[in-house]
């Protein structure tokens, strides 16, 4: 092969691969709405409220929880019934991950729904038996990933991140949410 | 016509394959200790370009395109074809085997090639995700019918054991790596026997400045040891009975008889490297300078930098997607 043929070659495959950028749309598993109703059932909620931490709610959560709390503010309902409703984003290898989480008055887990994951892989986190090793946890315990909560090889980043999410929840439950 | 059809192939092939993680590159060279999830296709697209001899013009292209698999969650293999592409004329003598190859003063090679394959594995012990830090292990086999210094005909096998280690930092934001590389080759070119081992580190660290998008940096160490026999010296002076240089050690890794030799040449690199990820595809680009280097003095070492085993800049260009 010649020198021209051989790079003529290389350089449209290099292209058909890199310039028709498909449209890839994340995958949207469930609505607002649709989660809150699988979580917390038929319930009303209360007007939404835009949580804004303090830095020193920020570092108590963060001590207390041994998981960064990157963002100041968070998106929370509250029911007649004292539960909370909560949407948040996890970290995950390339894009957030949006969850909703639902607390129940004493600050224990009542449900996880996975509402868009943009990853290739690791959509396993959203296999309900995954999401039901939280139910019933809360801030006592800080949850680890092949302790308290089975990894899913293979989508470990995920898993851990979801894990950490929800230790980051179950304290901001235990030093803000509680007393509001 | 068909040189047309394969290029129509090959670009129809291109744009179908359009559905592209684990594994991806984040540097040039480095890389992390992730492996495939079990059952995962990956297509991988590199190109690395290094210039510059310090001697005339120097363009060499090696070009590899590479499939992985994941056998398990933590077991990963590939298979690589290699192709090389030189372009050069240099000026000095003394710069080999470049200006023999060329057609010595004011000649120049010109050549695109297939020069070879590889067949690797890659098992991932610990996950940066959830233990202290990541590790995994790397062994490959090479084939090579072409010399990737000046793309001559040679015949060469070679294997290695790859050490990769990744520690994250900030939530897996900042992702740090080191990998040892180490590389035993059996070179036969005409009258000539090179058993060459061969040590490559390389460090990267790499940030996510934004959803999607990585910028790093990367150093990359590379030396060998050998003592190359050339069967036509034996007896003359400076060299033994057996054609082997008398003031260099030479490396084996025959059973039995195990030693590394003296360091021939060296060279370290240091550049910037920036990642784009879709949900199918990532690309990633970098360049690395040779900041130093040198060697025996049987290599071609000037100012600080080595320029017959290594270049003055290497820009890298890989590209991935997922079936």
């Amino acid at each position: 092969m010649d020198r021209r043929s051989f790079i003529k070659i290389a350089s449209l495959t290099t292209a058909g691969f890199v310039l028709p950028v498909s449209q890839l749309q994340a995958k949207t598993y469930l609505t607002l709405e649709q989660a809150k109703n699988l979580i917390l059932g038929d319930v009303k909620l209360q007007q939404e409220r835009t949580l804004e931490l303090s830095k020193e709610q920020m570092k108590s959560i963060q001590s207390a929880s041994k998981t960064r709390v990157r963002n100041n503010t968070l998106q929370t309902w509250k029911t007649e019934q004292g539960d909370w409703f909560i949407l948040d984003q996890v970290i995950g290898k390339h894009e957030n991950i949006d969850i909703a989480v639902g607390l129940s008055n004493d600050g224990k887990v009542k449900g996880i729904e996975i509402l868009t994951y943009r990853e290739t892989y690791g959509y396993e986190v959203a296999h309900p038996k995954w999401r039901a090793q939280f139910h019933g946890r809360d801030h006592r315990q800080i949850l680890k990933l092949d302790k308290q909560i089975k990894n899913i090889s293979g989508a470990t980043l995920s898993s851990r991140h979801i894990t950490d999410g929800i230790n980051r929840l179950t304290h901001t439950w235990s030093q803000v949410l509680r007393h509001l | 016509m068909i040189k047309r059809l394969l290029l129509g192939a090959v670009t129809a092939t291109a744009l179908l394959a359009q559905t592209a993680q684990a594994g991806e590159n984040l540097w040039v060279y480095s890389k992390g200790t992730d492996t495939r999830p079990q059952g995962s296709y990956e297509f991988k697209l590199s190109n690395v370009t290094r210039v510059g001899k310090g001697s005339g013009d120097y363009r060499f292209n090696d070009l590899r395109p590479e499939i992985e698999y994941g056998v398990t969650d933590k077991l990963t293999v590939s298979g690589e074809l290699v192709f090389f592409d030189h372009s050069y004329s240099v000026d000095n003598p003394d710069l080999q085997p470049f200006f023999d190859t060329q057609g010595e003063a004011d000649g120049r090679f010109n050549q695109s090639a297939f020069a070879g394959y590889e067949l690797a594995l890659k098992y991932n012990v610990l996950s940066p995700y959830k233990d202290a830090f990541g590790l995994s292990l790397g062994l490959s086999y090479e084939r090579r019918d072409k010399y990737r210094l000046d793309g001559a005909d040679i015949n060469q096998d070679s294997f290695s054991g790859t050490i990769y280690l990744q520690k994250d930092f900030l939530d897996d934001t900042l992702i740090t790596v080191a990998n040892l590389k180490t590389e035993f080759e059996r070179r036969k070119t005409p009258g000539v026997l090179e058993e060459e081992i061969s040590v490559e580190f390389s460090l990267g660290a790499a940030y996510r400045v934004a959803p999607k998008w990585f910028v790093g940096l990367e150093f990359r160490h590379q030396s060998d040891y050998l003592n190359p026999q050339e069967k036509e010296e034996a007896g003359n002076p400076g060299f033994d009975d057996k054609g082997f240089n008398n003031s260099l050690d030479r490396s084996s890794f025959d059973l039995g008889d195990f030693r590394l030799g003296s360091q021939h040449q060296r060279g370290n690199y240091f550049g910037p490297s920036v990642h784009y990820a879709e949900k199918k595809w990532w690309v990633t680009a970098g360049v690395l300078w040779q900041v130093s280097g040198g060697g025996s003095q049987f290599s071609f070492s000037r100012n600080g930098k080595n320029y017959d085993e290594h270049e003055k800049m290497h820009v890298g260009f890989s590209y991935g997607y997922e079936f």
